[in-house]
């Protein structure tokens, strides 16, 4: 261990950043792994975690879910990430406070995080690179319905209320979508596919 | 601080990128999963904190921080944290670095601790909540606030364009890490809450087409309206 002590953006970690980041990342993961932080299993299982089991597929089936179980709707929005593990087990219920807030047909919900990129990551993966952009953050608190009628052809209507919650803490949110009308006959399988990530965080309606 | 971080309520940044399919992979190049891996690393030895994360991001020059892309940004700030926390020797990650770039090193494959040996130290930091450690909250659903107008140079998740206006409690949360603290390595918890504004109390009526924003803010955030 170094006992150089560098706390200013002038130090050279900074000069570090011009460099290939290929380079940059394998030179840091084979430090952590020599240092006994990592290994080479844990940095496959993390890519192979956010690319395979990870997922909207979870927070959709939740979704559907709560479309046909009353009494599981109550449960999601009241203890969110708890009611999720439900449908998959492989969620982590201590990992995250998760509050999943109802769109109706006169209110719709947008998540936002302006000051990073604050996401239900545990229910919805790692979020679009869309979400994290500039444009996205400082345009959906304020002018929220341009927003979507642009960029995700989503119009609400005037009569419709629109409340952005700005995720700026630990607490995640999630949307829980109106259901589709004509999908009384559809099965929870048949309807958890007709639930998109973009109708979870609250860019798209799906009625 | 008041930094290019704290976007909210700014013009000019353009279109969104298109968007992607809901089952592609979140890492566009090869390396962008080795830096979410050396992330969880640093959460999961309890290297840093998530504030120290995010306070490292936001000090990055504003010109690198809206010029880089994401995973990249993030690689310099977890690289920065593991030299600063005194973990990782900063020459040494420039020689390892130069030996990769110039194809002459290879990643080793044995070593630490697996995913599943990490994890539970990365859910501690996720987990905010201090209930062992409560603390009366000042204020109950349905008050007034306002939110303090207050610049601090470290950080904070107080955004500016909440600021000076006021708005109604509609949810306590209970106590929680409070960031402005645990961003700079001290230990202090704080009542928790979810504010409702009026958009036009943010923005002025003729430029904003939101009807409410909400957001979570600590106690030390805000004063009741009417003081």
């Amino acid at each position: 261990m170094s006992d150089h002590h560098h706390t200013t953006d002038a130090s050279t970690a900074d000069r570090l950043r011009d460099h290939d980041p290929e380079a940059r990342a394998r030179a840091l993961q084979s430090l952590l792994i020599e240092k006994g932080l990592l290994s080479a299993e844990a940095v496959d299982d993390v890519i192979a975690t956010y690319e395979d089991d990870i997922g909207p597929l979870t927070g959709a089936k939740a979704v559907a879910r709560a479309w046909t179980d009353p009494d599981y709707r109550e449960r999601l929005t009241s203890d969110g990430i708890e009611a999720v593990a439900e449908v998959n087990a492989d969620v982590n219920d201590e990992v995250m406070e998760l509050r999943v807030v109802e769109n109706t047909p006169d209110t719709h919900n947008l998540v936002v995080c302006t000051l990073c990129s604050c996401y239900p990551w545990a229910v919805l993966g790692l979020p679009p690179t869309w979400y994290k952009t500039p444009a996205y953050r400082s345009r959906a608190v304020d002018k929220p319905r341009a927003l979507l009628a642009e960029e995700f052809d989503t119009h609400l209507d005037d009569d419709v209320e629109i409340q952005v919650w700005d995720s700026n803490s630990e607490i995640r949110y999630m949307v829980l979508p109106q259901r589709p009308p004509g999908t009384a006959d559809l099965s929870e399988g048949e309807l958890a596919e007709l639930v998109t990530r973009n109708s979870m965080i609250g860019a798209e309606r799906l009625v | 601080m008041d930094g290019i971080h704290d976007l909210g309520g700014m013009d000019g940044f353009g279109d969104l990128p298109p968007d992607e399919p809901d089952d592609a992979s979140p890492f566009h190049e090869g390396w962008e999963g080795r830096v979410q891996a050396a992330y969880i690393a640093g959460l999961g030895n309890d290297v840093f904190n998530l504030d120290q994360f995010r306070h490292r991001l936001e000090r990055h020059d504003p010109t690198y921080y809206l010029g880089t892309p994401y995973y990249e940004r993030w690689l310099t700030a977890v690289s920065q944290l593991f030299v600063e926390a005194g973990v990782v020797d900063e020459a040494e990650l420039k020689e390892r670095t130069a030996a990769f770039e110039a194809g002459e090193a290879e990643l080793p494959d044995d070593g630490g601790p697996s995913l599943s040996e990490l994890v539970p130290g990365v859910a501690d930091h996720y987990w905010s909540a201090r209930p062992d450690r409560a603390k009366e909250p000042a204020f109950e659903v349905g008050d007034r606030v306002r939110v303090l107008k207050e610049h601090p140079s470290g950080h904070t998740r107080c955004p500016r364009y909440v600021r000076g206006a006021a708005g109604e409690v509609v949810a306590h949360h209970g106590t929680h890490v409070y960031p402005d603290a645990h961003a700079h390595g001290k230990d202090a918890v704080e009542p928790l809450y979810n504010v409702k504004f009026d958009a036009a109390d943010l923005w002025g009526a003729d430029h904003t087409d939101a009807d409410a924003v909400r957001i979570e803010l600590w106690e030390r955030y805000i004063e009741a309206e009417d003081e």
